[in-house]
């Protein structure tokens, strides 16, 4: 920062009236952009993108049976939502992923800081869990469904096996990841291992954390797809399966959409939600 | 004066495929209410040590007592800063030193004196609601002071607490520990390699010297107190340092 200013005073001195140009200033190299600028351009790309979409589909080069047109996707959007209670649908969906992923986040989380925390449960779990890691969660779905049918608990089981694992070793890694520099400084403190633990490892732990769990709940929805697609009477997968059964490639563009829009609002929501958790990361001085 | 440190033909070696020797018999005895200084260059085992008598780490050979105790692991009369920024980033500056006496418990609002207490010791009353990135480096190392001196250790060990700071705010920090030390004569054990700062505050220098870490030598440092930076340019200084640098030079080109 201050490294920058003395250079850009310099080149001032220098060269009193020359103006940079705002092109080469938006693309340098880890420099922050004023406050509108990076609102603007997402919003854009977005635009853009829309454009070219709207432009591909509208040329009559593509039949719409195959890509709709973004007319035709609002049309099928309003129908959904007025007509066929796509909002119950897709609260089923959001209910089955943040049941099943809580669930898997209360295991996943304790028993992550603990392998982070005590190389016993380490040396104990970690190989076993990094071996189910990739063993893919969607071949689970058949033997889920005759385990447990094709109701909510075999949803709930489809996004556990899928985010369980994973997830535990995620939080294991970014326990590790708490410099032992801290932990050192609370023994000198006088904490116990306990201690340690909860006032130490888990609060220096627990932004990396929070991001793990974002990034995973982000998969929970490819596998709550994928599981109402296989078996399932209502959902936002259900709603597209239905469609696709009809050739009505615009309600599948609805379907595909919003789960792109509940995602996006899920990760401002953490990330709302990380600022207000912990303050001290924005507060940086540097 | 008795001893308050006695440390006995402490060995320390690392394990692994090539096991290395950090100490080898060392022996020490360290008097209630000095300021030892260990001082060698990078690698001689002086923060291996220290660490020993943190209680961090266990010797493979030998013997630390602690007031007459074995050690094994921390001691509660032992405190430590390190060189590294250790405060707890999610806590505020007066959180951060009432970390230990808050893990002890007890009665709060005598815990909330306390604080307030050191706080004002450090001279950071004002920063009290600041989180630790909130500062520069010589506030948060003066935060790891404040907390270790909070809990009242009898002994504080002090791992190149000001190495990571710039050459003024390092200057300012050593008048601070030295002020500090004038009201109050804790035992402290303090590790560096800079000559001047050995000088400057030590009673006692203990010049180690690599492979494997040994005492080389040990020198008193009869230079009255109070002192100030501006006494490092007398003449027993001077001298001092002229020895000080020879010995380290020599340990440097041996190495080399
Ligand atoms: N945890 C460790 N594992 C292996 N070797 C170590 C470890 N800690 C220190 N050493 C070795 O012990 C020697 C002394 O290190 P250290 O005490 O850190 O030196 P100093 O603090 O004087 O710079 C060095 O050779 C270093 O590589
Ligand atoms: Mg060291």
């Amino acid at each position: 920062m201050t490294a920058y200013s003395i250079k850009e005073e310099a080149e001032m001195l220098a060269a009193p009236k020359r103006e940079k140009t705002p092109a080469v200033e938006l693309i340098s190299i880890r420099r922050p952009l004023a406050g509108g600028i990076s609102l603007t351009l997402s919003s854009l790309f977005f635009l853009v993108l829309l454009a070219l979409w709207g432009a591909v589909s509208g040329s009559g080069l593509v039949s719409d049976f195959f890509l709709p047109t973004p007319l035709q996707v609002v049309q099928a959007s309003w129908r959904l939502l007025y007509a066929e209670n796509f909002v119950g649908d897709i609260g089923v969906s959001v209910y089955r992923v943040f049941i099943g992923f809580s669930i898997a986040a209360a295991i996943a989380v304790p028993l992550g800081v603990l392998m982070g925390s005590v190389q016993f449960f380490r040396s104990l779990l970690e190989p076993c869990l990094a071996f189910t890691r990739y063993m893919p969660a969607t071949a689970f779905i058949p033997l889920l469904v005759l385990w447990l049918g094709i109701d909510d608990t075999q949803k709930f089981a489809v996004i556990f096996v899928g985010t369980f694992f994973t997830l535990t070793l995620m939080v294991m890694v970014s326990t590790l990841a708490v410099p032992i520099a801290l932990i050192e400084a609370a023994i000198m403190l006088g904490a116990t291992p306990l201690q340690l633990v909860s006032r130490v490892i888990w609060p220096a732990a627990k932004p990396a954390v929070f991001s793990d769990l974002r990034i995973v709940l982000g998969w929970a929805w490819t596998y709550i797809v994928i599981a109402e697609i296989v078996a399932a009477s209502s959902g936002v997968g259900y709603i597209i399966l239905s469609a696709s059964r009809f050739m009505d490639t615009a309600t599948i563009f609805v379907g595909i959409i919003s789960i792109g829009v509940i995602g996006l609002i899920s990760d401002v929501a953490f990330t709302v939600a990380a600022r207000m958790l912990f303050p001290y990361l924005s507060s940086n001085r540097s | 004066m008795s001893a308050i440190i006695e440390i006995e033909n402490v060995v320390k070696t690392f394990g692994g495929i090539q096991s290395v020797k950090a100490l080898d018999r060392v022996s020490l005895s360290i008097r209630a209410g000095e300021f030892v200084v260990f001082l060698g260059p990078s690698g001689c085992g002086k923060s291996t040590l220290l660490r020993m008598i943190a209680g961090l780490s266990q010797p493979s050979g030998g013997t630390i007592r602690v007031e007459g105790r074995l050690l094994r692991g921390r001691d509660p009369a032992v405190g430590m800063v390190f060189q590294s920024y250790t405060s707890f980033p999610w806590l505020r500056v007066d959180e951060n030193v009432g970390f230990g006496l808050d893990l002890a418990g007890g009665d709060t609002r005598l815990r909330h004196e306390k604080v307030k207490d050191v706080l004002d010791r450090v001279a950071l009353t004002r920063f009290a609601k600041s989180y630790p990135a909130q500062l520069s480096g010589g506030m948060q190392q003066r935060v790891a002071i404040a907390r270790a001196l909070a809990v009242e250790p009898r002994i504080l060990l002090m791992d190149e607490p000001f190495g990571a700071l710039d050459a003024l705010t390092r200057v300012e920090m050593q008048t601070f520990l030295l002020d500090m030390r004038s009201k109050d004569r804790k035992t402290i054990v303090f590790v560096t390699h800079d000559i001047d700062e050995a000088m400057l505050l030590a009673d006692r220098i203990v010049v180690l010297s690599p492979n494997p870490g040994q005492i080389a030598e040990i020198v008193d440092v009869d230079i009255p107190h109070p002192r100030t930076v501006d006494q490092t340019e007398r003449a027993d200084f001077t001298q001092l340092r002229h020895h000080l640098r020879r010995l380290l030079f020599s340990m440097v080109r041996n190495a080399a």
